[in-house]
């Protein structure tokens, strides 16, 4: 039996006008222990209502979510949750944010014993210079290394990355995709990332799994990433196992989503055809200045623009 | 340095000299001359046309006054008679002066009446302790030295108070706290008198008053609203339930507030009210129930909207109740905490006036009605003073209260 797993798992949410939206549909996942997955998907498929399942902060309609054989009913330091927007507390320094986290899974501990947890974890993350620094004086990058070296400190079985990175910039994001992959070799956990960036899980995972665009979003088909560790993004993008692997899943992710397109209905809009009026036209002095974007013998009356 | 001296002037609310602190420093001239036009120049011109004008309305005022007195007498008790009022009430040191709105030059007066009206009052003070305290020591002294060095005395019932013979000796070398020891029986039994000041208190004893009342009020805000908040915040049911008595008893005036505090303190005073703390309790009780509906409200908002992400946080962790309300709820919702409190704070300032010109406990509101109630010639340019005063001790309340506030917050730094 797998590690985590979920079974035939629906989640709906009440809809202000029309009753019920159902979000998730029959997803079936299983991870390994040690694996790191990541799930791939658009902007609104249900990403973080499947993380938020898993986390425990929601519970799901129908289905079931085990860990280790046991069902998840609700939110525990077993499962270390990385948000996106990094939700550190604001009033507390980089210290005892990673601290709350400590004191609340390991309440036995001595006050220097818990210090010494909390500041490996920092110095894990490269923040030893900023331990004593309130997260509004931390750039966006170092704020997120907080939130791995919270998470990392409860000691959690499983790592649950909610787009971890999707608010930095490129730059800073490359170098956290590499060090929070080093940190999950070292640490040796469980790891789910979400992210809506497909480079980012080929970089990061063991295996890729799209998620089929919401309402009634569901896993598709797994991709294996078979590149050896540790990778380095600059080789990769030369190997034409990459590019293969990449528009493989690209274009899966492009196939669901214009079949989700064309499944809800008639998404097309009409436009008039529209020609710029030439104000030369009567001097015609210049001919040429007339509108090039529409033909002038253009049999076509509309132009037809499909929303994908 | 100089940014952190201008940083320093921002934070206490000077922020208004910083081009000062740059011309000095030798930072561009032609722009900090222009900034200092702009803050400081400007605003005192204003002041001083306020001043011409209020000078202008004032003297508008008097001469009406003494007009409509003239023609008044001059229809009662014909020419003569009102002539000779129209001299009287050309002099300004007159008893025959109309009273009306004090000029800018007569609160000056006012100022320097209470300020020497605070000395006499001062060494009237002295005077009078000294006075009652050489009383005392004879008395003791006399008793002391009655009974061979010891001394019993028996108080009401089969009490004995017991001066040993060393303290006793002690007490005739040098007068120490031996007094402050003795019980209230021993007091009355000796005849000895109370030390203390009896008469009637300076302004600024007024001013230290009305601070002290508007402080317990507030606290006592704090100590209603802000854990009545927290459950609120936390509970919609509880919302629900408080939220008509809060809209129904948020704007009512302070007066009814008053007479309602006096209702119930009164009748739970053990003698009826009669008891000199009564006033004080009324007083601070009806501030602190006018004031506290901010905090109420703005603490249960601030509750109600910490930011989800960090109750997910909470919950991920498993921190017990306690831990959650403590260690995340009242820490994100600090700023908005304080807010509410800025609010109260002022809201105790305006309202405390009010209310202690109606129970008469000492304080600025009595001094404003007593000035208004009393006949001399400059009480109301005493009163248009403590409406001065009241107005800048609000505003430095309200100074100390943003400090405060900005002190704690966490999000980016706003000054208000």
């Amino acid at each position: 039996m797998a590690y985590l797993e979920l079974k035939n798992v629906n989640k709906s949410y009440k809809d202000g006008s029309s009753g019920m939206t159902e979000v998730l549909t029959d997803v079936n996942l299983s991870i390994e222990e040690g694996e790191f997955i990541a799930i791939v998907g658009f902007t609104g498929s249900g990403k973080t209502t499947l993380i938020n399942l898993i986390a425990g902060l929601i519970t799901p309609d129908s289905g079931e979510v085990l860990l280790d054989g046991v069902n998840i009913t609700e939110p525990g330091p077993d499962r270390g949750v990385i948000f996106q927007n990094y939700s550190l507390m604001p009033w507390l320094s980089v210290k005892q944010n990673v601290l709350l986290s400590v004191n609340s899974c390991f309440p036995k501990l001595s006050k220097k014993e818990k210090e010494e947890i909390a500041m490996k974890f920092i110095t894990m993350v490269s923040l030893e210079s900023a331990a004593d620094k309130v997260p509004k004086e931390l750039s966006g990058g170092m704020r997120q290394r907080v939130s791995v070296a919270r998470a990392l400190a409860m000691d959690p079985k499983v790592l649950l990355l909610d787009e971890p990175l999707s608010a930095l910039d490129a730059l800073t994001r490359g170098n956290l995709q590499i060090e929070i992959e080093k940190i999950w070799r070292e640490q040796k956990k469980t790891a789910l990332l979400i992210t809506n960036d497909v480079d980012e899980g080929i970089l990061m995972a063991d295996k890729i799994i799209p998620l089929t665009p919401g309402t009634n979003a569901t896993l598709g088909p797994t991709f294996e990433v078979n590149f050896e560790r540790p990778r380095d993004k600059m080789e990769l993008n030369d190997d034409p196992d990459f590019k293969h692997l990449r528009n493989q899943i690209n274009s899966y992710l492009t196939e669901v989503g214009s079949e989700r397109a064309s499944a809800q209905g008639e998404n097309q809009f009409v436009l008039p055809e529209i020609k710029p009026k030439n104000l030369n036209e009567r001097r015609s002095i210049s001919k040429s200045h007339e509108s090039e974007i529409i033909p002038k013998k253009s049999k076509a009356k509309y132009i037809t623009i499909t929303k994908s | 340095m100089k940014t952190k001296i201008i940083n320093v002037l921002k934070w206490i609310g000077l922020g208004f000299l910083e081009p000062v602190i740059r011309l000095i420093s030798g930072d561009d001239v032609k722009k900090n001359t222009i900034e200092i036009f702009k803050k400081i120049v400007f605003p005192v011109v204003g002041v001083l046309i306020f001043i011409g004008l209020w000078s202008g309305v004032s003297s508008k005022l008097q001469s009406t006054a003494i007009q409509n007195k003239y023609d008044k007498e001059l229809k009662k008790q014909g020419k003569e008679v009102a002539d000779e009022l129209l001299v009287a009430m050309k002099d300004p040191a007159s008893a025959e002066r109309p009273k009306t709105l004090p000029a800018p030059g007569d609160i000056i007066k006012a100022y320097k009446s209470l300020k020497s009206e605070h000395k006499r009052i001062n060494q009237e003070k002295k005077k009078q302790i000294a006075r009652k305290i050489a009383t005392n020591d004879r008395k003791l002294k006399k008793a002391l030295s009655d009974k061979a060095q010891k001394y019993y005395l028996n108080g009401e019932g089969d009490s004995i108070f017991y001066v040993p013979a060393e303290v006793a000796q002690e007490f005739k070398d040098s007068r120490s706290d031996l007094i402050d020891l003795f019980p209230e029986e021993t007091y009355s039994a000796l005849g000895l008198i109370k030390e203390e000041y009896s008469g009637p208190p300076t302004f600024i004893d007024q001013i230290k008053t009305s601070l002290f009342n508007v402080f317990c009020g507030f606290l006592l805000a704090l100590f209603i609203a802000v854990p009545l908040g927290i459950v609120m915040g936390l509970s919609d049911t509880i919302r629900d339930i408080l939220n008509p008595f809060i809209q129904i008893f948020k704007p009512v005036s302070p007066v009814v507030w008053y007479l309602l505090v006096y209702m119930i303190v009164t009748t739970l005073m053990p003698d009826g009210g009669t008891d000199s703390n009564t006033t004080f309790y009324i007083t601070f009780i009806a501030v602190g129930m006018c004031s506290m509906w901010a905090t109420l409200v703005n603490t249960a908002v601030g509750v109600a909207s910490v930011d989800k992400d960090i109750l997910n946080v909470s919950k991920v962790l498993k921190l017990g109740t306690f831990q959650h309300v403590f260690k995340v709820i009242l820490p994100a919702s600090i700023p908005m905490i304080f807010t509410g409190l800025r609010i109260t704070m002022s809201v105790s300032w305006m309202v405390l006036i009010a209310i202690e010109l109606l129970s008469s406990s000492p304080g600025l509101g009595t001094f404003v009605w007593e000035e208004y109630q009393g006949d001399a010639l400059d009480s109301n340019a005493k009163i248009i003073f403590a409406m001065l005063v009241i107005g800048f001790i609000g505003f430095l309340l309200d100074r100390i209260m943003t400090m405060l506030q900005n002190l704690v917050s966490f999000e980016d730094d706003t000054l208000s």
